[in-house]
Formats: structure tokens, sequence, C-alpha cells
């Protein structure tokens, strides 16, 4: 296990997400941890990329930090710390509270299609807006020139923003999704496979928006990539798991290329 | 194609019984048909001995007699604002039942079982039982007003019904999306279930009333208003003349509801955006249609109240005190019930097998006109609602079950016709041309690479079309088209409200149960026939 090893990253006071001894099962898998005892810190305004294989729990771990695991009607034991707030314990008023500084990128992007471009991302705001407000679909004028801005910035043109989300591309809603999530005002962005559905192209586009709202903003950001050209390209400290285990942590510049793919995803023959 | 696949589920285990087992089974079904057939008094030779008496009514009802025309205006438009308010009221009755009756959002099993519960006793009742009901707890005067409060809780079952359905089969990703923002429940419904359910809503709701047309049309024949209360009178002058234009009046307002309303959900379904202007202006024209319904039928919320506590009081007397002493006879009517939905829907399915594959172009071959007009027949025979069918059987056949058998074995082609026929289209070509390729001969191809694509979905329809047929099949009696519902119509003669009781303790457990079993075998073959 000499794969871990710490963070050469200056430590910062506190880290915004601290994991420590976390594991989760799911109820259908009969006793298979999902994870399996995850200690792990991540420090303010870093760029990380988890790597793996699917089913090696990395989307799990990202679907933790905000419980969306609950869904699943997953166990979850240890802790998870985010910006100091206990998220395994907090009421459901908490998470709330937790989740709308967390921008969250899906894979299959999960914009509502028959929504317009620009209430999808006006989503965004839904934890800062009052519940009759919000019923009736009436949003700050601020938020919507924020949403307007958020778009162009990720690359959707302003005469598009009132068309429905189901006239988009992948790519583009994708970005969508990203600016619901900025507009969120987040502390911590998590995406999950953003860009496993894009052709090559568009997943680089896509990874350089994250990239310079990264080095823009400082906005703490953990991204799950299957793929280890996209992983090496992007990530600044790179995290490995293989079977809910976190086997490998390194910043980019501890990196042995040569032996990069075989110490995340294993030598290919075998098992 | 492999046989153990097939034979592992559902049906396909007939594959690895022995020929006696197949012989016997064969047989008692036989029997059991036969039995069937003489218990409703299904006997073909009676049948063609009184076809006289059919052409004779026919001879009278034509040519129809529209001179009283002017005087069918007023109830074919009370007809349709009876539907209309039905389904307004029964739509936003169903909303917080949809909205809490599905675990998309509310996961808490206390909240959700108890809603699917009652959604699914609504939906025993069948239609014109809820107009009976109504129509004794408003009185005789306020016939229009029962009616529409009935429509109501109709509509209000099915559309709660399909629409969790529809809410159910919703994509989960953008809910997580939102959830994942920090937003509330009620936010999440608003901005990611609200806009992803609305169209399959509103589809379901121009099918209700379309559905609710022909319930209004016909309702009046028990006191509920509307066209139908004509229909009662003429026939009871046995001017058979003015019946038919009667029916004839019906059938286009049915034909034409259902163009406009079909027209309305593919558009719907095609993802279509009004614009702004046009929707202000349908919402504005719903809006007037539902005040000027209101105040022409003199629906005025006192009198809903005063209803409702009668129903109240009636439903505990009924509940409380059923008159247990003609229990043998509800039983035995209830079992004539369920025979005439079985005769009628197996007739029914016979005759709509080839109309599936006629009104398909693709593997018959026969000329685009000959399947363009084929198509349209279920569609026409559908807009004859049953009991008019029933009326006019019983009016040839005398009462009994036969006219109720007829009727459900002929209204029932229009949904199994229509429906065989997507099943048709739905016909995976591959599997055809790998036997065309065979050398095997016509006969041969339907039999191995057709038949085997369609039946289960064709029997999975009949079996869901006996679900609907079964509850038809309890009201039918109440025109005097055998089982349980001539018992309710004698009570109603009578006035013994228990026996009304009665009957409902029957006739809601006994659909609870078809619906049950019903839905089981038809998961069963369905999932056999994909799996295969």
């Amino acid at each position: 296990m000499n794969a871990l090893s710490p963070s050469l990253l200056p430590v910062m006071a506190t880290p915004i997400l601290s994991i420590k001894n976390f594991s989760v099962v799911y109820p259908s898998a009969r006793g298979v941890k999902a994870l399996d005892n995850i200690n792990l810190e991540i420090n303010q305004g870093e760029l990380v990329v988890i790597a793996g294989v699917s089913g090696s729990g990395k989307s799990t771990l990202l679907r933790s930090v905000n419980r969306l695991t609950e869904n699943d009607r997953a166990q979850m034991t240890g802790s998870v710390v985010f910006d100091g707030t206990d998220v395994l314990n907090a009421s459901s008023k908490q998470l709330r509270q937790i989740r709308s500084h967390i921008g969250f990128i899906f894979q299959e992007y999960n914009v509502v299609e028959r929504l317009p471009i620009l209430t999808n991302v006006l989503t965004g705001t839904l934890s800062k807006t009052g519940f009759w407000a919000s019923q009736f679909g009436i949003f700050k004028e601020e938020n919507k020139t924020l949403s307007h801005q958020s778009l162009v910035r990720v690359g959707i043109d302003q005469k598009r923003h009132s068309d429905r989300a189901s006239n988009l591309s992948g790519g583009q809603k994708q970005r969508v999704g990203i600016a619901r999530a900025l507009l969120q005002k987040p502390r911590l962005i998590l995406a999950d496979e953003p860009v496993a559905s894009l052709d090559p192209i568009t997943a680089n586009l896509v990874m350089n928006i994250f990239k310079k709202i990264n080095e823009e903003e400082g906005i703490t950001t953990i991204i799950n990539l299957h793929d280890p050209v996209l992983t090496f390209k992007y990530g600044r400290r790179i995290i490995g798991m293989k079977q809910g285990k976190l086997i490998y942590d390194k910043p980019i510049e501890a990196i042995n290329r040569a032996t990069f793919e075989e110490d995340i995803y294993g030598r290919p023959d075998a098992e | 194609m492999d046989g153990r696949t097939l034979s592992r589920r559902g049906l396909g285990r007939w594959g690895s019984w022995t020929l006696l087992g197949r012989s016997l089974f064969i047989l008692s079904l036989l029997v059991a048909y036969v039995l069937a057939f003489r218990a409703v008094e299904f006997d073909p030779a009676n049948i063609l001995q009184n076809l006289h008496h059919l052409r004779n009514l026919l001879g009278k009802m034509y040519p129809p007699d529209f001179s009283h025309f002017d005087q069918l205006i007023r109830p074919l438009i009370q007809t349709l604002q009876i539907s209309f308010l039905g389904t307004l009221f029964g739509a936003l009755l169903a909303i917080p039942l949809v909205a809490f009756g599905t675990q998309v959002v509310i996961r808490n099993p206390w909240i959700y079982w108890p809603i699917r519960s009652l959604m699914n006793l609504l939906r025993t009742v069948p239609d014109l039982v809820y107009a009976v009901l109504f129509v004794v707890a408003f009185g005789y005067d306020h016939g229009p007003l029962a009616g529409m409060v009935a429509l109501s809780v109709f509509s209000c079952s099915i559309i709660a019904k399909l629409a969790s359905e529809s809410a159910d089969n919703i994509n989960r990703r953008p809910i997580e999306a939102i959830e994942a923002t920090g937003a509330s429940k009620f936010q999440v419904i608003r901005y990611a279930v609200i806009p992803q359910l609305l169209p399959a809503f509103i589809d379901h709701t121009i099918y209700v009333f379309e559905l609710n047309v022909r319930v209004a049309a016909v309702m009046g024949y028990v006191g509920a208003g509307g066209i139908g209360q004509q229909l009662l009178t003429q026939l009871d002058l046995l001017k058979y003349d003015t019946v038919f234009a009667i029916i004839l009046t019906i059938f286009a307002l049915v034909v034409v509801i259902d163009f406009v309303g079909n027209r309305i959900r593919d558009a719907l379904l095609h993802g279509l955006r009004m614009p702004f202007p046009v929707q202000v202006l349908t919402w504005v024209a719903l809006g007037w249609t539902a005040v000027w319904s209101l105040l022409s039928l003199d629906v005025n919320p006192e009198r809903v109240l005063i209803g409702l506590g009668y129903l109240k009081n009636l439903l505990w007397a009924i509940v409380s005190s059923p008159a247990m002493e003609f229990f043998n006879i509800s039983i035995s009517r209830m079992w004539e019930s369920l025979l005439i939905a079985f005769v009628g829907t197996t007739l029914s399915f016979i005759l709509a097998f080839p109309l599936g594959f006629l009104a398909s172009r693709k593997y018959t071959g026969i000329p685009s006109q000959v399947a363009f007009w084929v198509k349209q027949i279920p569609g026409a025979i559908r807009a004859f609602p049953e009991l008019i069918l029933a009326i006019f059987f019983i009016a040839s056949f005398g009462p009994g079950p036969l006219p109720g058998v007829l009727a459900i074995a002929i209204h029932s082609i229009g949904m199994l016709g229509k429906m065989n026929a997507e099943a048709v289209e739905k016909i995976r070509k591959e599997q055809v041309e790998a036997l065309q390729a065979t050398g095997a001969n016509r006969a041969q191809v339907f039999r191995f690479g057709i038949l085997p694509q369609v039946l289960p979905e064709f029997l999975a329809l009949a079996i869901y079309r006996f679900e609907i047929n079964v509850r038809a099949s309890t009201v039918l009696g109440i025109v005097g088209a055998g089982g349980i519902g001539m018992l309710i119509n004698e009570a109603l003669q009578l006035r013994q409200w228990n026996i009304i009781g009665l009957c409902l303790l029957v006739i809601i457990p006994v659909v609870i149960v078809i619906d049950f079993i019903s839905e089981r075998i038809r998961r069963k073959l369905i999932e056999g026939s994909h799996s295969a």
C-alpha cells in the first residue's frame, strides 16, 4: 500500500472536505461494500480527478458527499465533513443547506428537458428562492442576469436561452448543467463522469470549462473520469479507486507516467 | 427464440407439457366454454331464429326521425357540460393524489400506500354505479348535478391511476439534479416532476374527457341528466326512429370529440409548444366554458355539500346494514356478470384477431385503401357506448344475459382491433425473414414467425379488456342485460338502497381480485414475450 502517499500541496488550515473511515453498502449488493474504509482530505482550491474503472466506487464516493446515495438506499458509516458540517448526521434542512453549497454535475446532464434553458439554470438558485416565488416561477432579476452570463460563459448563445432544453445536444446540455451548478455559487463542484457520454472534442471543451472555473474562481473541484488520457491532462491531483478502495493518491508532479495506468487500472491480463 | 427461455417463463411452459396434458387442458377449456356459453344463453340457433326481430327493429329505426332535433340540442349541450365539468373537477381532485401517490418524490410508504389503495378502491366502482349512488343522494330533481359529481369522482379515479403510473416512469435524473441544488420537496415537484408529467397528465385528462362524453351520453338512463334521458323517454314511447336519431347524434358527438381529442393528444406527444397568445386564449376559453357550464347546470356548492352529506349517510346505511337476505342472489348474479364479461371478451378476441392483421398493411399485402378503411372500423365501433348496444340487443332478443354478451363482444372490438393492429405494426421483420429464408410457406411463416410475436400481446390486451368488461357487465343489467346490474335496477325501482349496498360489497372485492389476477397474468405474458 505504498501508493498511498500524502498530498504534496501546501496544507491549508482545515480541508474543505474530509472523509474518515467511510464505508457504503447497498442493500441489493448482499453485504459487498461499494466503498471500503475511505480516508480522504480535499483542500480548498484543489482540482482533483478520481480515476478508476466503472464499478470502482468513484460515483458512490461523490454521491455520498451530498447524500444522493440515499436515493439508492445506501447505508453509510464513518464520517463525511464538508466545510465544518457533519454531512451524515445533518437534518434534512441542514442537508439542503449543504447541497446548496455543492454544485453537482451528472454524466447524463439531468436537465429538465421540457423547461427552458434559462429556467434550468435558475433552478440552481431554488434553495435561496422563497416557497411561493418558486411555485409561481418568479426569480430575482439579478439571478436571471447571472444565469444569462453563466450560460454565455459556458458557451450557450443568448438567443437560445428561452429554447427548451430538449433542443440541445449532449455537450450543450452538460454546459447547462455546469451553468446550473455555477448559479449555486458553490464552494465545491462534484462532477460525476461529466464527459463520459460526449465525443472527444466536446469532452475537452467541457473539461476546459472546469479547468477555467477552478483556476479563475478557485472553486474546489472533484471530477470522476474513467478515461486515462483526460485524467492525466486535467487532474492536478489524481486519486485512484478500485473495488471500493482508495489505491492511489498523488499530485500530478509526483506521478510516474510510465506506470500510471497500470497503478490505477491494473494490468489488462491480470486476474 | 430459444425454446428454453420461453419455457421458463409465462405461457411458454406450454411447450413442456405432455400431449395428454395439453389435450386435457384444451378439453377442459372447451367444456368450460360450452358451460359458459350456455349460462349466458348464447345459442347460435336461437340467435338465428330471432334474427328477424333484429331486422324488424332495424326497419322501425330506419329512416331516423330528426324532426325533433331542436329538442335534442339542449340535452346534447348539457351532456357536454357534464362531461367537461366532471373531467375538470376530476383532474383537479387527481392532482394531490398523483403528487403523493408516487414514490418518485415522497418516498414514505405510510403516505404512498394509503393513497394508492384509495385510488384503486375508487377505480373498482363502475361509472354507472357512481351515477346511481349520486342520483339517489342528490335526488332526481338534481340529476345533471349528480351526474357531474359522479363523473368527477369517476374521472378522478382514472386520471389519478393513469397519471401516477406515468409519474412512476418519469426520468428520475432531473429530480436528482434539482435535489442536489438543495431545493425543497415542493420545489422538486414544481421544477422536475410537473414539467415532465404535464404532457402525460393533459393527455390522460383529454382521454378521460372522451370517455366521459360516452358515459354522460347514457347516464341519463339512471336519471343523471344529459341526452340519455331523452333516449329513455323515446324508448318507452317505442319511437325507434327517434331513438335512432338520438343514437346517431351521440355517435356523431363522440366521433367529433374523439377526433379533436386525438389531434390535440398527438400534438402534445410530439412536443408541441403553443405560442403564448394561444396559451392565454386556451386558458380563457377553458375558464369561460367552466363558468358557463357551472351557471347553466345550476351548480351550487351548498347543494353539493347537502348531497354529499346525504351520500355519506346513504353509504353508511347501506354498508352498515346491507340486505344480506339477498346475498345468494347477488353472488349468482355477479357470477353471471363475470360470465357475460368472459364470453363477451372471448368473442371479441376472436373477432378482433383478423382485424389486427387487416388494418396493418405490413404482412398481409392487402391494398392500402382497404387497410385504411379496416383501420376505421374499430374507431367507429368504439363510438357506440356499450349501453346503447345493449339497449338495441334487448329490443331484439329480450332482456337477459345474451344482449349483454353481444354488446360487450361488439364494443370491445373497438379497443382490441386498434391495439392489436398496433401490436402487428411492431412485428420484427428479421424473425419473419429468417423463416422465409428457410423456405417455409406462408402459413408456416405465420405460425412460427408472426404468431409468436403477437399472440402474447393479443392475449394480454384481451385480458386487460376483460378487466374493463367486468365493470361494464356489472352495470349493463341496469338496462336489462343480465348480471348483477339487474339487481341494482330492481333495488332502484323498489328504493331498497341496502340492496345496492350489498351489490357494492359484492362488486368491489370481485373487481379487486380480478384486477389483481389479470395484472399478474398480463405481466407474465409480456415478460415472457420479451425474453423470447
